[in-house]
Order: C-alpha cells, then structure tokens, then sequence
C-alpha cells in the first residue's frame, strides 16, 4: 500500500470511530424515550383496573357470574395408545381429533361419539413430536424427530363413513363380513370385532402386539401406502411429500395456515411451507434459543371492523423473548422480553408456552418458573398482569374460591408489583396478614425446592370467550384460571391429577381434550 | 436500561490507528459494527413511532370481549339445548343404541 492510501486509511478510521461513538450516544437516548415511553404507558395492570372501576368490578364479581361453579364432566376416555402421546389437535369443525403417539402411531378420533375412525401407521423410525391438520380436514402433518414434516392426503372422512352406514342399512352385514384391507396380518382382525358392538365398548380395542403387525408390514424401507386402516374398504392416503428443513434440529411445532400453508418451527428457526412447491416461502428471523413454542391466531373469531386479521403468529424461546412475526415478512414486528418484575426471580425463566387469548389481541406466557403473564400486542412490551402458580398454592384458597378474601394489589412508586393478602383460611393461619416482602421471595423459595427438570408451565389454552385459562402445570396437572379474577377455579380431574400434560380445547369452545401420561388415554371433558 | 459507562465523543487515544498491525482489517470490522449499531438504532426509531395503547385502554377491551362472547363453560351464561350441543347428542347417541348403531369404530392389531 502506498502512503497516501495508508493516511487516507487512518482517517477513514477515524471518522467511523466517531460516527459508532455518535450511534451509541443516540442509542442511549432512544432506549431512554422508549422506556419512558413504556413507563407512561404502564399506569395499571389488570387486577387494579378492575378494582378502580365499580362497575366492571360489580359485574365481574357479580354472584351470577361466580365461575366456581364450572361444569366440565368427562364424557369419555379414548383408549388406542400403546406408549407416550406426544400431540393432540382439533380439526377446524371440532368434530375429530388426531393425536401422535410414540409408537409410530396416528390416531383419529371421532371426539362426539368417542371412537376411533383410523389409524395411520408411520415407519418405524419415524417419532412424531408435533401434528397438524389443515382446515379442510384433508392435509395431515406429522413432524418428527428427524427434522422432516410428513404430510399425508386423507380421504374425505364424511363422505366415508356416510357411506359405510349406507352399507350398513343396505347389506345388514356385520363388522365380521367386512374386507379388511390387504393387510399381511388380516386374519387376526375378524375375532376382534364382534366386541365392537356392544353396549360398553364404546373404546374397546383388541390390542394385541402391533409391533408384530409393524415389522411385516414394513419389510422394505419404503412407505407402506396402504397402513390407513379401517374396518371397511379404504381409499389409500397418499403421501404427499417429505419436507425437511434446514435447522439442524427437530420439528417442535407445526401449525397450518390454510390448505397450502404450513408453518414449521425447528430449533431456531421458523418458516413457512408451500405445499404445493413443497419448499420454503419464508425463514424468519431467528430466535437467540431454540423455540419452545408457537402460537398462531384463531380463526373463528367474527372478522370485525376492529379484529386484527390473522396474519400474525408468536414465538417464544428459552431466552426469555417472544416475538411477534406477521406471515407475510421475515423481520419481527414485536420484540417481548418477558422479565418478572423481581429480577431475583427471574433467575429460571424460561418461557415454556405462549398463547394468543381468542381475541387475537392478547396473548400469555409461561414461564418455567410457573408464572404467567399477560400481554397484549398493542401496548407493547408492557406486561399487563402477572399470574403466579407458586402464590397461589401458598395461599391454599384455590380449592376453596372463597369469597370472603380480599387481595389488594397495588403498583408503588418504584412500579414494583406488592400483593397484599388478608387470608381467611382456616387451613393456613401462618399465612394471615402475609406481608408483602415475604410474597417477593416466594416464588425463590418455591422454586428452590424444585429440581432442574421441572419444566414449569406446559401448555396453556383458553376458553371461547378467554375468561378461563387451562394451564397444564409439570408435576401438578391440570388447571383452571379464572383470568379477570387471577386466581385458580379448580384442579382438572382430581383423580388423575398429575398425569396430565397436554391440554387442547375445541375450536367451538365446547369440549376439552386431556391425556393420561400413565394410561395413555385422552379424556374428552363437554359441559 | 441506563448505562453507566457514556462513551466519549473523542477518539481513545490508546487505540490509534497507528498502532494496529492491519489497518484495512480494522477499518472493515468498524464497518460492519457501523453498519449493525446503525440498524439497532433505526429499529429503536421504529419502536418509537409506533402508536402504542395504554394498558388501561386494553383491560377494557379485554374485560369487553371476556363478558360479551357466549362460553358455554362459564355457568353464568345458562346450558345449552341439546340440539346445540353436539357432544351431549354424540354421548346420548352412543348410550341408547345398544348394539345397533351403524357408527365405525376400528380395532387396533
């Protein structure tokens, strides 16, 4: 380089170094306007709202609008699984249901009468960790460990079994009769299915070893086309192709946008699928940690005037962000750093599950630490109320909804969140009149005596009109928010307690599916 | 987020160019710092132009959306007819039809 090209180096540098330093002067000015920006707009939080305004308060604790009383029975309990269910998903007209098992299963359920339409057999090394099906009840996807979404062409299943109950009427055969497809193990199928019709069996199954069945069926690698069983004669579901995604790592989530659309989450990285290309439209941005959840809007809310429009989906990582992404671009629009007020107990809080409430606007989530929060997309990263599953089982009152505790919550000058509680309890007299510091540190104390793999707040759904929140608490079970109120209605399934993980509500609202770690059964709870 | 370390506006005069081994290196990673503080600061821009609500305006619409939309579920809003609810006439369907029901239910082998 010749001297002249060096000085002018030198003075090239010089200037940069004076334009970062001006950029991080003005960065400091800009984060200090937005954070007053948040400050000013963070002047309640939910709870105190209520409280301050007497009307809404008078309507919400009204005695007709007690939700003690919340009538959710157990119609039935789906049994088919051999091994651990790993999925569970609606169809868009909340009459079935497909779960994924990790036996290399698919099952679908017909959730109104309680029994099982079909079976979709996938190779053996297969093992699906998330399943989605498109509104059009015809595409399925099952993403597994490898990194691949399968997606599967089903039959029409209305049309199918409209006309197996014709041939019903028309033939008077019985279930005997029927052809099984050409399965090598067809034999064994015709004793089974006389218990079908009796009056107790609504979900008998014969289960015999089906790993025999599996590993005569699949003698060669390839996809065995004709694994979709049913008692009558079938329509093959054809695969439709194998996407696999770029990330190195496994599909956590999967959701369909519409009948060509399918949005992936693996690792890191989210994207969204052609199916008809059978490639990728669209990578967002990239998480700093790996994704541990995805929520997408509903759809059956009424499109108003002032609904947003479902072109929005979050994210959330174990980094504490979730991010707000519109289909439509690959840069984030919103950036969340979901922090509890206390930074000492914020230590493990990792967000587990995130959720959009059925008005598209607000959204929760959960944390390891099982705390929840509330936000919504258009104030920001304002959180606007916090839901502590750790305060709540110290204060022992959940089972009892009682009406005579007054909690106060109050926001001081230094927007530190104290909750004043007078428990009238008479299981915990220790706790009358806790004073707000020890509230601070419960929720270290707590989660102290936790260890490592408690994976706090599992999966979080809402009800139609997002008042009641199913939360599923590792090591817990079950649990239902009232969500304007803050506190817990009631424990799901109080003899199944804690063996309940996973948590899906209807898109109608009417019924809630649960499964079973230990017996590997979905419940299906209606009012 | 206060910062406590405020840059200075002149140059450290400990980091002259003068006394790095490869000028032209350095001018390039100061280039690529430019150009990402200059994007951090331009999405902090946006941040602040967009129109935020305040948290009491949208604990309003929350609490609207919560009372107004009909969920079975919630006592308060009465039960419903059998006619609308298609799981109670699955359930009374499957109860009364003693064995003679045409519905499909396979068996796993």
């Amino acid at each position: 380089m010749s001297i002249i090209d060096k000085s002018n180096i030198h003075k090239k540098i010089y200037n940069l170094q004076n334009q970062i330093n001006y950029l991080d002067h003005e960065q400091i000015l800009l984060e200090n306007q937005i954070n007053k920006k948040l400050l000013h707009l963070r002047d309640t939080n939910l709870f105190n709202f209520i409280l301050n305004n007497p009307k809404i308060n008078n309507l919400i604790n009204n005695s007709n609008s007690n939700n003690a009383n919340l009538h959710l029975k157990k119609y039935y309990e789906l049994k088919g699984h051999l091994n651990n269910i790993q999925c569970i998903k609606w169809t868009n007209d909340s009459d079935y249901l497909i779960t994924a098992d990790d036996n290399h299963n698919l099952l679908f359920w017909n959730a109104q009468l309680g029994l099982k339409i079909g079976i979709l057999k996938l190779n053996q090394t297969d093992y699906t960790t998330s399943v989605a099906i498109s509104p059009n009840n015809q595409i399925v996807c099952s993403g597994n460990l490898d990194n691949k979404c399968i997606l599967f062409k089903l039959p029409n299943y209305k049309a199918y079994i409209s006309s197996i109950n014709n041939n019903f009427i028309n033939n008077n055969t019985n279930f005997t009769s029927y052809p099984t497809h050409s399965h090598k193990n067809s034999t064994q199928s015709t004793n089974s299915n006389n218990s079908n019709n009796s009056n107790n069996s609504n979900n008998s199954n014969n289960l015999n070893n089906s790993n025999n069945s599996n590993n005569s069926n699949n003698s060669n690698n390839s996809y065995d086309y004709n694994s979709f069983e049913m008692t009558s004669k079938l329509l093959n579901p054809s695969i439709i192709t194998t996407l696999e995604s770029p990330s190195k790592s496994y599909i956590s989530e999967s959701e369909f946008i519409d009948s060509n659309s399918l949005l992936t989450t693996s690792g890191k990285l989210a994207s969204l699928w052609d199916i008809n290309k059978k490639k990728i439209t669209l990578n967002y941005e990239n998480h700093i940690s790996d994704i541990s959840s995805l929520s997408i809007q509903s759809n059956n809310i009424i499109v108003s005037s002032s609904s947003i429009k479902n072109n929005l989906f979050l994210t959330s990582s174990g980094n504490n962000s979730v991010k707000l992404h519109d289909l439509r671009q690959p840069a984030s629009i919103l950036k969340f750093n979901v922090n509890n007020q206390n930074l000492i107990t914020s230590f493990n809080n990792e967000i587990t599950a995130v959720k959009f409430l059925p008005n598209n606007h607000n959204f929760v989530a959960g944390t390891a630490n099982k705390d929840i929060s509330l936000y919504d997309i258009r104030v920001g990263s304002v959180q606007i109320q916090n839901y502590s599953f750790n305060d709540q089982m110290n204060n022992s009152n959940y089972v009892y909804a009682n009406n005579n505790t007054k909690n106060t919550y109050t926001i001081n000058s230094n927007n530190d969140f104290n909750c004043n509680l007078n428990v009238q309890s008479n299981l915990n007299k220790k706790n009358k009149n806790k004073s707000s510091n020890f509230d601070k540190y419960s929720s270290l104390f707590s989660s102290l005596d936790n260890n490592e793999d408690d994976e706090g707040i599992l999966d979080i759904n809402f009800s139609r009109s997002g008042r009641l929140m199913f939360t599923s608490v590792d090591n817990y079970g079950g649990v239902v928010w009232d969500l304007l109120k803050g506190n817990i209605i009631q424990r799901l399934d109080k003899n199944n307690g804690k063996n309940i993980r996973r948590m899906a509500i209807s898109p109608d609202g009417l019924a809630l599916a649960t499964d079973s770690i230990t017996k590997n059964t979905i419940s299906i709870w209606s009012i | 987020m206060d910062r406590e370390n405020k840059p200075n506006l002149q140059v450290n005069t400990s980091a002259t160019p003068a006394s790095s081994p490869n000028p032209l290196l350095q001018y390039k990673l100061l280039t690529i710092k430019y150009q990402r503080k200059n994007q951090k600061n331009e999405e902090l821009k946006n941040t602040l132009k967009k129109e935020l609500i305040p948290v009491s305006n949208s604990c309003l619409g929350l609490v609207d959306y919560c009372q107004n939309t009909t969920d079975y579920m919630i006592s308060s809003w009465g039960s419903l007819p059998e006619e609308k609810n298609p799981f109670l006439q699955g359930y009374n369907k499957m109860r009364n039809s003693n064995g003679n029901n045409n519905d499909v239910c396979c068996t796993i082998m």
